[in-house]
């Protein structure tokens, strides 16, 4: 049989055949789209609860010092000698080390606030840049961050945790009220959400962020204290990490660098990521599983169902390769057509489940492709056999009945 | 009556000699509805597994964590602005044995305290407290060992070292044995807790030390009285706190002898951004095995429907024969209805019981909790052989109305 005659013989039957043909299409589309839709919204949530985690524990980020934590406030000022981080330096790192994606230099102390008559001790001041909100994924309760212009021009104005808010300001809107640092007056012009209270006992609530040129003004530092780094993929971080440490150390040679992240959450993190990418191997299994097994089934069901039409075939002098590359070539194309089918399929799904749900999708080309290729082998595999079992057929008998086992 | 009895025996013996005959077919449509079933539900409960996994390793960062701060709440919800000093040891077995649901309870007196060597001194946080602060608090030891009761019990002069104040005050060296003055008082260093890096308010986990509350308390380190600054609780289930939370102010007020006017002396915290991620988190899952048990279902479903349709198409021939043999329009219909019921009952029993076994070894194997989602083995089992049965039924009822020569024509 020639090749053009294969593919004559092969349409003509399927579409002689339409209603096994299109329960068999239907079987494999099915097959797919479960696929599809089941790869895809499993990486969303996966995505969506690693973001979470990154959001509420900052795994996505490291700090840099010049001091150890535990010495000082964060190096202020010169006092044991040590080194503090230029601002040129900083503002390079991404361009040296791949995989960061931000940085954030901050200046910490711990100085005495007061509003009116009330002081509070020890209270966290921080001099930041316009990105700190960003990085440091902090919410605004209420009022707003401060623009551009306030970190520019250095404006007297402070954005102020609830904790100090409620204490200064009790039953009052504290926004465009003034507390003092030093001997500075400055404007609140937004509070903080709460993030609550750290393992150590330390009260997060309880924190005074001014701009850059603010601090400066107080307290003038000499350099950079503190250099919060976000990286493009949390799963690098303990490696970006100890890069980065590696690259200042060899800037400042002679001099340490102190890098430290939350090693306890980011520890966690990995656990669940583990635990979710072994959970979306036993939905993608499963899947393949259930979509497997329709279209073996529906492989198995429309070639016995044709062991007649073979034999016909056979007595009319067709050869055994010809009706096994018969059998095959339309399997292989019923495969395509309805994988094609049940990508789509299953990207409508999924689209119109995770905007329904609100679950995040993410869909990727190895689940359609993977699908599509599965569908395809399946019917080969279980194509083949009762292929090579139909050509082998005494025509004789096939022709007296589809029944024949 | 006798004559119909006998009739069903017939189309019952006839039923099981079809499927005898056709074993592969019928082959083929059970294990449709073994996979639908044990393949949905070892999903859904490995989901649960995994959502159960989840709550552990959450755990460890605390979401199962209360503190009691000493101190009075402004009414305005602020946190604790003036320290008092009613909280006491007394409070613990009060708040343990009143309190249904608590797994640890820990006293904590915590200040800022200088620890130093002969060269070096740093600044840290101190806590003096009991035994179970360090399951309570997920602190592990990597060097030495943790407080024995006895160490607690006869307040010896030990403590242990966070990893910041451990490398600072030793550098490399090992610290285990070394003495530190923490306020003037000498100590010997018994352990080093594990790293834990910074919290998500970048402060440094690490910066602390531990002493035993015994020892704090008769060295008069930190100034220490008999009042603590907090109490540590370790609760059974996140999803009780608000209760606990709840049980534990009446107790406290009655232990401090406060009036009804007077405002709590205490602030029960809980770690509210953690317990906010965990809900989000735990939500998704849920959603997600849900979707999917939906998705996998219809799938599935379909999937076993549309092999029945094509197999039933197959054997219009062979009702056309028992047609024209003399079999009935009805007996027809009971024949197939019977011959699907049997398959789906087949089916649905194996599917339940791989339902079972699957999840549960895949758990084992991977150390997961086994937990098997019987509500979704039974709506899948229900589906499933729902499923058969239609699908049975439906070409029954057209097989049954066809004209014998047309069907035998086919």
């Amino acid at each position: 049989m020639k090749k053009s005659l294969l593919f004559r013989s092969t349409f003509k039957h399927l579409s002689a055949n339409s209603l096994t043909t299109l329960f068999m299409c239907v079987g494999i589309m099915i097959g797919v789209a479960v696929l599809v839709a089941v790869i895809a919204l499993g990486r969303g949530t996966e995505a969506r609860i690693l973001d979470r985690i990154d959001r509420f524990g900052e795994t996505d980020s490291f700090t840099i010092r010049t001091v150890p934590w535990g010495l000082g406030g964060g190096g202020l000022r010169d006092d044991h000698g040590e080194l503090l981080l230029g601002f040129d330096h900083i503002d390079a790192l991404p361009d040296h080390i791949p995989g960061i994606a931000t940085v954030l230099p901050t200046f910490n102390a711990r100085n005495p606030v007061s509003a009116g008559q009330e002081k509070l001790e020890d209270i966290a001041v921080q001099g930041v840049a316009l990105n700190y909100q960003e990085v440091r994924n902090l919410n605004i309760y209420s009022g707003s961050f401060f623009s551009e212009t306030d970190i520019q021009s250095g404006s007297h104005s402070a954005v102020i945790g609830p904790a100090l808010a409620n204490h200064f300001f009790p039953r009052e809107n504290p926004l465009g009220k003034f507390i003092q640092v030093e001997d500075m007056q400055l404007e609140v012009i937004g509070v903080l959400d709460t993030r609550g209270i750290s393992n150590s006992g330390r009260n997060a609530d309880q924190i005074v962020l001014v701009p850059h040129g603010v601090f400066v003004e107080l307290f003038q530092p000499l350099g950079l204290s503190t250099v919060t780094v976000r990286v493009e993929n949390p799963a690098n971080l303990e490696k970006l990490a100890a890069e980065t440490q590696n690259y200042f150390e060899e800037i400042y040679p002679g001099h340490q660098i102190f890098v430290r992240y939350p090693m306890a959450t980011a520890r966690a993190r990995d656990e669940i990521a583990n635990t979710l990418s072994f959970y979306l191997k036993i939905i993608a299994g499963t899947s393949l599983l259930i979509g497997g097994t329709v279209m073996m089934n529906l492989t198995n069901l429309s070639i016995s169902g044709r062991i007649r039409e073979i034999g016909l075939r056979k007595a009319l002098g067709a050869r055994n390769k010809d009706i096994s590359g018969q059998v095959l070539a339309e399997t292989a194309l019923i495969s395509i057509i309805a994988g094609v089918v049940g990508i789509l399929l299953g990207y409508l799904l999924t689209n119109e489940l995770a905007d329904r749900l609100e679950l995040r999708s993410i869909f990727s080309w190895h689940a359609p492709v993977f699908g599509l290729f599965f569908a395809l082998l399946i019917g080969l595999v279980f194509g083949v056999r009762p292929a090579k079992r139909a050509a082998k057929l005494d025509p004789v008998l096939a022709l007296r009945g589809s029944q024949q086992k | 009556m006798k004559t119909h009895r006998k009739q069903y025996k017939t189309i019952l013996s006839l039923v099981l000699r079809t499927i005898a005959v056709n074993k592969k077919r019928c082959f083929l449509a059970v294990l449709g509805i073994i996979i639908g079933i044990s393949a949905v539900t070892t999903m859904a409960s490995l989901g649960f597994s995994s959502q159960q996994q989840l709550i552990t390793e959450l755990q460890k960062l605390g979401t199962n964590m209360l503190i009691i701060e000493s101190g009075i709440v402004l009414p305005n919800r602020s946190r604790r602005i003036i320290e008092v000093d009613t909280m006491t040891e007394k409070d613990i077995p009060l708040i343990k044995n009143g309190v249904d649901g608590i797994n640890a309870i820990a006293p904590v007196f915590l200040r800022p305290g200088i620890v130093r060597t002969e060269e070096i001194s740093v600044v840290t946080t101190s806590i003096a407290t009991r035994p179970p602060f360090m399951q309570i608090s997920s602190l592990d030891i990597s060097e030495g060992s943790s407080f024995s009761d006895e160490d607690v019990n006869q307040a010896q002069p030990v403590i242990l070292l966070g990893q910041t104040v451990a490398s600072l005050l030793f550098n490399n060296t090992d610290p285990i044995g070394k003495s530190v003055i923490l306020n003037n008082t000498d100590l010997k260093v018994i352990g080093v807790i594990a790293e834990k890096g910074l919290d998500a308010n970048n402060e440094d986990l690490d910066n602390m030390v531990i002493i035993p509350l015994t020892t704090a308390q008769k060295l008069g380190i930190l100034g220490i009285k008999e009042y603590l600054t907090h109490i540590y609780i370790e609760v059974k289930q996140t999803e009780i706190i608000p209760r606990v939370k709840e049980e534990i102010q009446p107790i406290l007020r009655a232990s401090h002898n406060l009036n009804e006017n007077e405002p709590d002396d205490f602030n029960i915290i809980d770690q509210a951004q953690l317990l906010a991620a965990q809900t989000d988190i735990l939500g998704s899952v849920r959603n997600l095995i849900n979707v999917l048990a939906i998705i996998t279902l219809l799938g599935g479903g379909l999937g076993i429907t549309a092999v029945q349709l094509i197999s039933i198409r197959e054997r219009i021939w062979e009702i056309g024969l028992h047609r024209a043999l003399g079999a009935r329009q009805k007996d027809i219909a009971f024949q197939f209805i019977f011959e699907s019921t049997i398959l789906g009952g087949i089916g649905g029993l194996v599917g339940a019981v791989f339902g079972v076994i699957f999840p549960v070894a895949i758990a084992l194997a991977f150390s997961l909790t086994p937990i098997i989602a019987w509500s979704m083995l039974i709506i899948s089992l229900f589906i499933s052989v729902l499923i058969g049965i239609v699908a049975g039924i439906y070409p029954a009822f057209y097989a049954s109305k066809l004209n014998p020569v047309v069907a035998l024509r086919s």
